[in-house]
């Protein structure tokens, strides 16, 4: 019996590390589709990161097509963690059409919207919703370092002492530091040799390719 | 950023990255698996199972007060494009936003075949495809499914089997089908894919050292059978036979493969045949005795056929 529940478990698992590669392998082709359909201008995304005077990520409680064009969706957004700005309890924006590069609406979801001066429509060719994500997975920690003061480089440390691991390796630490570069309002930029990338007054240190630590300079 | 070695690192890394991006996907996506794990029904199993079976664009909705874990209730609405089954008794579905808990929340805007019962309860489980949006290969795949059941409704075919899929991206051709084995909850499947150009990541990969552009290859995954080795698949497509060889036992399912040049020819058979039989008999475990439906198969192959002759590498 104790055999048999053995024999039963491990085909069980066996069907979870299928079901799992087969859902990476499905998440994947997705993100690869939903990206690709959408032909954004290069560097948009970054632009509109720079300009954003409000970025924020917030749970979406209320959505309709509108009625007036039917090519619009407008909906409503509580805001839950406020990224850059003075921002406001709940938001209310508009959206294309999801075959129009309009971001994914889906209740219940918590995407990051950025939004610049006076602005209340917004597309996943600026920065906002979940294609920004797929495309560049740690965008939020890169804003929240650009929009540190240059002179917090304890701040700075600190932030990424809590994003990075020690199991990154170095190709990602780089790519996080050519999107800082690409959205930095003040022009810094990273300067990168063999063991070390240094931005701002700090070091990210690395040690066989992965990261080791970030220290102050 | 000043790029010293930056671009050699990356060429370097990008076995490396692909490795993390597996292990990462192995480490976890049993979470969400063990989550919530569904079945995989036919679309004759969704179809018989299900009292409502329509397409509906997305409308709009709220997330209500109520929560399933940190996630809202929701109502969605709907509007009808075309009913296949019931009389849709219900004014918005009923869902909530935790995918680990089997919830769904769907996209604004989209049409999907919807697959509800009378409560108007749906969830990740329920098997609803999209059949628009903003991935037009996912929007194909999932009309697929719309035109067998349009082809079920009118009488031109009298079953619902499962339609087979093209997908044409990153240098391969693929034509994939699915069809119930036995009582397995997972399906069996059968893959083609040529390939047009080998993509750099997968070269070198010492597992394939024969795959090369214009290389194809057939897998047949048959579940529950890791029980079968060495035995082959006989293949039958018209008046046709073909030799299926076992090639490994892998996550519960045996694997076969059929040998790059028979392939050719045997998608051409697929073209007027209506089945493909699958045969084996193991002097132990018993039988596999399969039959895939090519009724819903025509574009797909008619498709895979041209995308070979288009990329025919010499």
């Amino acid at each position: 019996m104790l055999g048999m529940q053995s024999v039963s478990s491990v085909n069980t698992l066996k069907r979870h590390v299928f079901l799992s590669f087969a859902l990476c392998g499905l998440a994947i082709v997705s993100a690869q589709f939903a990206w690709a359909d959408c032909e954004c201008q290069p560097g948009s995304v970054e632009q509109s990161i720079r300009m954003a005077d409000r970025i924020f990520r917030g749970e979406v409680v209320s959505a309709s097509i509108a009625s007036d064009d039917s090519q619009t969706i407008e909906f409503v957004v509580k805001v839950d963690d406020a990224i850059r700005g003075n921002t406001e309890r709940r938001y209310q924006l508009t959206t294309a059409l999801p075959d129009s590069c309009g971001v994914s609406v889906r209740l219940g979801f918590h995407d990051m919207y950025a939004l610049g001066p006076d602005e209340t429509s917004v597309s996943s060719c600026t920065g906002s919703g979940r294609s920004s994500y797929m495309k560049f997975p740690l965008l939020a920690t890169a804003i929240a370092l650009v929009d540190l003061p240059v002179s917090d480089t304890r701040g700075a440390q600190r932030l990424l002492s809590e994003q990075f691991y020690s199991s990154y390796d170095r190709a990602t630490v780089d790519e996080f530091f050519e999107l800082v570069d690409r959205i930095d309002p003040t022009g810094n930029t990273a300067t990168s040799t063999d063991d070390r990338i240094e931005y701002r007054g700090i070091a990210v240190l690395f040690t066989d390719g992965k990261y080791e630590k970030v220290e102050t300079l | 950023m000043k790029k010293s070695k930056l671009f050699e690192v990356h060429d370097r890394a990008t076995p490396r990255l692909l490795l993390v991006a597996i292990l990462l996907c192995a480490s976890l996506a049993p979470g969400l698996a063990l989550a919530c794990s569904c079945a995989s029904p036919s679309l004759e199993n969704k179809y018989e199972g299900s009292e409502n079976v329509f397409t509906a664009l997305i409308t709009g909705g709220e997330a209500t007060s109520e929560r399933v874990g940190n996630s809202p209730k929701l109502k969605t609405h709907f509007e009808v494009s075309e009913t296949f089954k019931g009389t849709i008794p219900f004014e918005h579905f009923s869902s909530h936003a935790d995918g680990n808990s089997c919830g769904i929340s769907l996209q604004v805007g989209v049409e999907y075949l919807v697959f509800a019962p009378d409560s108007g309860k749906i969830g990740l489980c329920s098997g609803i495809v999209a059949v628009s949006g903003e991935s037009e290969q996912a929007a194909a795949a999932g009309s697929k499914y719309v035109d067998a059941l349009r082809a079920f409704k009118s009488g031109e075919n009298d079953s619902l089997a499962e339609p087979w899929q093209f997908f044409e991206q990153q240098g391969i051709c693929m034509l994939s089908g699915r069809f119930p084995y036995g009582d397995m909850r997972w399906p069996a499947s059968i893959r083609v894919t040529y390939w047009t150009r080998v993509p750099d990541a997968v070269v070198p990969n010492p597992d394939k050292p024969h795959l090369k552009a214009g290389f194809t290859e057939m897998s047949i995954s048959v579940p529950g059978r890791d029980d079968l080795t060495d035995y082959p698949l006989m293949l039958t497509v018209g008046d046709q036979n073909y030799t299926a060889q076992w090639t490994e036992v892998e996550y519960s399912r045996a694997r076969y493969f059929v040998d790059s040049d028979d392939v050719s020819n045997l998608i051409a058979g697929l073209v007027d045949a209506s089945e493909l039989r699958m045969k084996s008999a193991h002097p132990k475990y018993g039988d596999v005795d399969a039959t895939a439906s090519l009724v819903n198969s025509g574009d797909s192959v008619a498709r895979m056929r041209e995308c070979i002759a288009t990329h025919i590498v010499e």
